[in-house]
């Protein structure tokens, strides 16, 4: 038993060296109350996690804030919404990123998440007054921080995808020169009904 | 009460509920490096009464930057109010900017904690004063020294009445 254990542990070892991504597990959670599934993973002292927002979930949020229904139904119907945690737990130092970088990905195809700036040229399109356009912009999560160890926060991405669809999201940052990722898979958006 | 309501007020509580990391992270600030001048501001809290920051020379300040649909935000509220508690008669003040809500929100809000928040809440109702600071998410606080220089900053919520933290803020203080 100890001779294979050994070997599958430098193996182990070494494929997490050259395949950073091979350490980070997927935790998903089901809310026994509502329902709702979350996804959670931790990478070289960095984790996020993703749970679903509801549709009606959106436009309650949204409708409060000053958007017309109509605005909201382009988030609401037309978009994934996730609450979005990610915390520098014990990286080496600080880390930077850039929600421009991630990509989720389903059937083998990458996509960009859609960005606050994406969602703020239609919002002024549409005629979304200030004060709601300003309550979007600090809703969502920032597209770009620093976080140096301690630091997190909690905040909505969005995904141009259909409601129900499955994917894995690649997210990256930076830690001083080394760029980082880490994989968290099997993440389903929300459907359109409550559970 | 309307579906999309009920769903509001479901998502809210389950936002509250978020559950916490498995252990407690360490309570972290930032140095800030060069310790740049703070921007002044003056602004109204809830009752009308006019705080600038400025006017705060000599005391250590802790400035917050918060919304009440920021979950975090309103998990470190309680922690803040035991802070500003400990941290009474002390050269210190506490000022919470609120981004973009008006009166009756905070104040519903402020009801809902079941804890009385006896520190300055201000109201940035046009996001002009954030817009001052090197802010990118809520909630994000700021540790000014007594001679208006921003000293720590610390993204996300905090556990304020954490040892370390008040140690910190301690020792900005003046001597007497």
């Amino acid at each position: 038993m100890r001779s294979r254990t050994v070997p599958t542990c430098i193996l182990a070892a070494s494929l997490a060296a050259v395949f950073p991504l091979a350490g980070a597990q997927t935790v998903h959670r089901v809310e026994p109350g509502s329902g709702v599934e979350s996804w959670e993973t931790a990478a070289h002292g960095v984790s996020l996690r993703l749970t679903q927002i509801l549709p009606d979930q959106v436009r309650g949020f949204y409708l409060a804030r000053g958007f017309d229904a109509e605005s909201v139904e382009l988030l609401a119907a037309g978009a994934c919404v996730f609450q979005t945690v990610l915390r520098n737990e014990s990286a080496r130092g600080a880390i930077e990123f850039s929600l421009a970088d991630w990509r989720s990905v389903s059937a083998g195809v990458e996509r960009p998440l859609k960005l606050e700036a994406d969602w703020q040229k239609d919002w002024e399109k549409r005629g979304v007054p200030l004060a709601a356009r300003t309550a979007f912009r600090y809703a969502l999560y920032p597209t770009q921080h620093r976080y140096d160890i301690g630091d997190w926060n909690m905040g909505m991405t969005t995904y141009a995808l259909p409601l129900g669809s499955r994917f894995d999201l690649r997210f990256v940052w930076r830690e001083g020169d080394n760029r980082r990722e880490a994989m968290l898979s099997g993440v389903r958006c929300a459907a359109g009904a409550s559970p | 009460m309307t579906t999309t309501a009920r769903a509001a007020l479901v998502f809210t509580l389950m936002l509250l509920a978020a559950p916490a990391p498995a252990a407690t992270p360490a309570q972290t600030m930032t140095p800030v490096a060069g310790r740049p001048a703070a921007p002044d501001f003056a602004l109204k809290d809830a009752d009308g009464k006019r705080h600038r920051l400025s006017e705060n020379r000599g005391k250590v300040v802790l400035v917050n930057f918060w919304a009440t649909w920021c979950p975090p935000c309103r998990r470190e509220m309680p922690s803040m109010q035991r802070a500003w508690k400990q941290l009474q008669g002390e050269n210190f003040e506490m000022l919470a900017i609120n981004v973009g809500e008006d009166e009756d929100t905070i104040f519903g809000f402020t009801f809902s904690t079941g804890v009385e928040l006896t520190f300055p809440i201000l109201l940035d109702r046009d996001a002009q004063v954030i817009k001052a600071w090197p802010v990118i998410a809520l909630p994000t606080s700021f540790v000014v020294d007594p001679q208006g220089r921003i000293v720590y900053r610390a993204v996300g919520g905090r556990e304020w009445d954490d040892p370390e933290l008040l140690k910190k803020i301690r020792e900005l203080m003046p001597r007497k």
